[in-house]
C-alpha cells in the first residue's frame, strides 16, 4: 500500500446528499413561513386572509378591532409559538448530544421541573405581591423576573446533573438522577403548594398547563432576544456539539475545550428552556421529539445542519399544534401542552417505525 | 529524511490515580522517550496500567508526579487546541454515533485546523481524502458509522487519526477484535506510515507474536515499572518471557511464539524435514508428547522425503500411516496399552 500524496487525489471524495437536505431546509422554512400567516390568519374571530395581510403590512386601520386581534392577540402569540418551538427543540437537541442519549431533553432530564421551581418559588411566595397577574401587570421587567427566575431553577438542575456527570460515566445512570432530579423538584413545589394561597395555586396551575397566548408583545421583548441569544449561541456551538457525539475523551483529544463545551451547552440549554418555560409553562414532547424527527430526516450527524434543522421544526410543529389547540371558528382553546404530545407522539412513533434508526443515533 | 529525534520524553513519570485514600498506583519513576520514525508497541497484561499511561502521555490523564515533554514542552500547560496538532490518539472507547457518515467522521480530525463553525478549506479536504486513501477505506465514505463492521470502524478511526496530521499517533489496542487479515493489514499501513511520513506510533497490544515482527520498540509493563528496548534483545534477555509468566504456557524463542503448555505423556523421536516435520511436531506437542530426534528406544515417528507419510515403529511393531490424524490414533492406542509386547 503506498502513501499517496496529498495533492494527486483522483477524485473529489464529497460528502453525502448535501442537494437533499438544502431542499429539506428550504422546505421546511416555507412550510414555517406558510403556517406562521396561517397562525395569524386562523382563529375563533373570522378575518378575511387579504384583510390579515393588508392589516400586517400596510397598516390598514379600516377595521381597529381586527388591528387589535392581529397585533396585540395574535402576532405575539405566532412569534411565541415560533420561538418556543425553535428553542426548545434545540434545547433538546443539545441535552441528547451532550449526555449522548436519546432520551434526553429538557423536560426528562428535569430542567423544565426546575424552571417551575424557579416560578413557583416567585409565584407561591407568600407575600402575594407578585401573583401571575401582578407579574403580567409588570410588563417587561416582570417578565425578566419570570424569566431569570425560570432560567435559574434550570440551571440548578442542570449543574447538578453535571456535577453527577463528573463521578458516574454511564449515560443510563445520568438520566435516572436527572428524572430523580426532576420529582424532587416538583415535590417541593407540591410541598409549596400546600402551603400556599388558593389564588396563588391557582395560578401556578395556570401556568402549568401551558399557553402561548399568555406572552404580550411586552414580553415578548424579554422573550425574544433571550430565545435568539440562544439559538446564536447553540448555532455556535455547532462544532464542539460535533465533537461531543464522539464522547469525551475524543472531543479533548481534538483540541475542543470539553469543560467550557460542557458549561456553554448547559447555560445555552437552560436559557433557552428556561425563558420559554418560564413565559409559556412546561411544555413537553417537543423537546425530546423534533430533535429526533429531524436527525432521521435529515440524516446527519452534523450540528449546523442540525440546529437549523431542528429551529425550523420545532417551529412548525409548534406552529401546527397551536392552530390545532384554538380550532379555527371555535372559542375553545386546549392546553397547547396536551396538544404538542397527542399530535406529536403518534408522528414520532410513526417515523421511528418507518425507518428504523432512532436506536442507531446514539447506538 | 532527518535522523530520528526524540518527541516526546517522560522524566521521573508516576501514573496512577488520586484517591481519598491514598493514590493508586500504577507504575513509578518512569524514563521514557518516544521517536520520530519508530513504531512502539506497548506490551502488558491486562489491568497493568497501559491504557492510563497512553493516556498520560497524551496529555489526557494528569501524572501523579514527573513530567511529560512533548518538544521540550509541558504537555500539561499546552493549549488543547495546540496539543491536538502535536497528538492525536485512537482510543477504545465505543463511537456509537448514529447517522454520522464516514467522510464527516474522518473530517473531524481537521478540528484543530478549522475555525469556530469547523468549515474546512480546500487543503483540510485534501488531508481528509489523504488519510481515507491512504487506510484504503474510500468505499466506505458515504456508507454510515452504525453499519461498518468493527474492522472498519477501527480502520475508519485509524483514518481519523490521520487526518488529524500529527507527528505523533496513540493507539490503544487498534487491532483488538479484528480477524488476522485486518490485524496484518491494519498493522502493516501503520508500519509504512511510520517509515515514510516520519511519524512517531505507540500502540498498545495484546498480539505479542506480531508485535515482535512489527515494533521498532518495546516497552514491556510490569511491576510498576517500563523494560524498554528492540525486540529482539528483550527476547533474549528473557523479558518477554517474565513479563507474560504463566503455567498454562510458555515462550518458544525459536519461534518467537507463546505456546500453550501440555501436560506431557512421554517421549518421542522423530525424524524428517520441511514443513511435514514442523506440523507433525507441533501436533505431537499439542497431544502432550515430548519430541527429540535423536533418542533411539522410544516409540519412533519417520518421515521420509516426498509424499508425506509416517512410519512408526515401537519395538518390533511397525506401521504406516498417511495422515496426522491416523498417526494420532496409532500412537494413542500404542500408547494406552503400553504393555503390549
Amino acid at each position: 500500500m503506498s502513501v499517496p500524496t496529498a495533492t494527486s487525489s483522483p477524485k473529489r471524495l464529497k460528502n453525502a446528499s448535501p442537494f437533499r437536505q438544502t431542499l429539506f431546509i428550504v422546505g421546511l422554512g416555507l412550510a414555517v413561513l406558510v403556517f406562521f400567516i396561517l397562525d395569524i390568519a386562523l382563529g375563533s374571530v373570522d378575518i378575511p386572509l387579504p384583510a390579515v395581510f393588508q392589516i400586517l403590512f400596510n397598516q390598514d386601520q379600516s377595521e381597529p378591532a381586527w388591528v387589535n386581534i392581529i397585533y396585540k392577540i395574535r402576532l405575539p402569540k405566532a412569534i411565541t409559538a415560533l420561538l418556543a418551538g425553535a428553542g426548545l427543540s434545540v434545547g433538546g437537541l443539545q441535552m441528547q448530544t451532550l449526555f449522548r442519549n436519546p432520551l434526553a431533553g429538557p423536560s426528562v432530564l428535569g430542567v423544565t421541573a426546575g424552571a417551575s421551581l424557579g416560578v413557583a418559588a416567585v409565584m407561591l411566595t407568600g407575600s402575594g405581591v407578585t401573583t401571575l397577574y401582578t407579574i403580567r401587570q409588570l410588563g417587561v421587567a416582570g417578565g425578566w423576573l419570570l424569566m431569570v427566575v425560570a432560567s435559574a431553577g434550570a440551571a440548578l438542575v442542570l449543574i447538578i446533573i453535571l456535577l453527577v456527570s463528573l463521578r458516574v460515566r454511564d449515560n443510563v445512570i445520568l438520566l435516572i438522577v436527572g428524572i430523580m432530579l426532576g420529582n424532587i423538584t416538583l415535590s417541593l413545589v407540591s410541598i409549596w403548594q400546600y402551603f400556599s394561597q388558593p389564588e396563588q395555586i391557582k395560578d401556578y396551575l395556570l401556568w402549568t398547563f401551558g399557553s402561548l397566548g399568555g406572552v404580550t408583545t411586552t414580553h415578548l421583548f424579554a422573550m425574544l432576544p433571550a430565545v435568539a441569544f440562544g439559538l446564536v449561541l447553540a448555532f455556535f456551538s455547532s462544532k464542539w456539539l460535533n465533537g461531543m457525539l464522539l464522547g469525551e475523551n475524543y472531543a479533548r483529544s481534538l483540541g475542543l475545550p470539553v469543560y467550557k463545551a460542557q458549561v456553554l451547552i448547559i447555560t445555552t440549554t437552560s436559557l433557552l428552556a428556561g425563558s420559554i418555560t418560564g413565559f409559556c409553562g412546561p411544555i413537553g414532547f417537543i423537546g425530546i421529539a423534533v430533535p429526533h424527527l429531524v436527525r432521521s430526516l435529515l440524516n446527519t450527524a452534523e450540528h449546523r445542519l442540525l440546529v437549523p434543522g431542528c429551529c425550523l421544526m420545532g417551529a412548525f410543529i409548534m406552529l401546527v399544534c397551536d392552530l390545532i389547540s384554538q380550532w379555527p371558528g371555535s372559542t375553545l382553546t386546549l392546553p397547547i401542552n396536551a396538544i404538542t404530545a397527542l399530535i406529536g407522539s403518534p408522528v414520532v412513533i410513526w417515523v421511528i417505525l418507518s425507518r428504523n434508526n432512532l436506536k442507531a443515533s446514539f447506538g | 529524511m532527518a535522523d530520528r529525534s526524540t518527541i516526546l520524553s517522560a522524566q521521573a513519570l508516576s501514573i496512577g490515580y488520586h484517591r481519598q485514600k491514598g493514590n493508586r498506583v500504577l507504575a513509578e519513576q518512569l524514563q521514557l522517550s518516544l521517536q520520530t520514525g519508530e513504531l512502539t508497541c506497548l506490551l502488558g497484561v491486562n489491568g497493568i496500567g497501559k491504557s492510563t499511561l497512553m493516556r498520560t502521555l497524551a496529555g489526557m490523564h494528569p501524572p501523579l508526579a514527573g513530567t511529560v515533554l512533548l518538544e521540550h514542552a509541558n504537555i500539561r500547560q499546552m493549549q488543547p487546541g495546540a496539543l491536538a496538532q502535536k497528538v492525536s490518539i485512537v482510543l477504545t472507547d465505543p463511537v456509537t454515533v448514529g447517522n454520522l457518515s464516514v467522510y464527516q467522521l474522518v473530517a473531524m480530525g481537521r478540528y484543530p485546523y478549522t475555525g469556530w463553525l469547523g468549515r474546512m478549506q480546500e487543503e483540510d479536504h485534501q488531508k481528509v481524502q489523504w488519510a481515507i486513501q491512504t487506510t484504503g477505506i474510500t468505499p466506505l465514505i458515504h456508507r454510515h458509522l452504525h453499519h461498518l463492521s468493527d474492522g472498519e470502524r477501527q480502520k475508519v478511526m485509524i483514518a481519523r487519526a490521520l487526518a488529524q496530521d500529527t507527528p505523533l499517533i496513540f493507539l490503544d489496542e487498534p487491532t483488538a477484535h479484528l480477524d488476522l487479515p485486518n490485524r496484518m493489514s491494519i498493522v502493516s499501513l501503520l508500519r509504512e506510515m511510520v517509515k515514510e511520513t516520519r511519524k512517531a506510533i505507540l500502540m498498545t497490544m495484546h498480539d505479542v507474536d506480531l508485535a515482535l515482527q512489527c515494533a521498532d520498540r518495546l516497552w514491556l509493563m510490569q511491576d510498576q515499572s517500563i523494560v524498554a528496548g528492540v525486540p529482539e534483545d528483550l527476547v533474549l534477555q528473557g523479558a518477554i518471557q517474565q513479563v507474560f509468566q504463566h503455567e498454562s504456557m510458555g515462550f518458544d524463542i525459536t519461534s518467537g511464539n507463546f505456546r500453550l503448555r501440555h501436560q506431557e505423556k512421554l517421549s518421542l523421536c522423530l525424524q524428517g524435514e520441511g514443513e511435514a516435520f514442523l506440523w507433525t511436531r507441533r501436533a505431537l506437542e499439542r497431544e502432550g508428547y515430548t519430541v527429540n530426534n535423536t533418542e533411539k528406544g522410544t516409540p519412533g515417528i519417520v518421515i521420509p522425503p516426498g509424499k508425506p507419510t509416517w512410519h512408526i515403529s515401537d519395538g518390533p511393531h511397525t506401521g504406516i500411516c498417511y495422515s496426522i490424524e491416523e498417526l494420532l490414533q496409532q500412537l494413542r492406542i500404542i500408547t494406552s496399552n503400553p504393555d503390549k509386547p
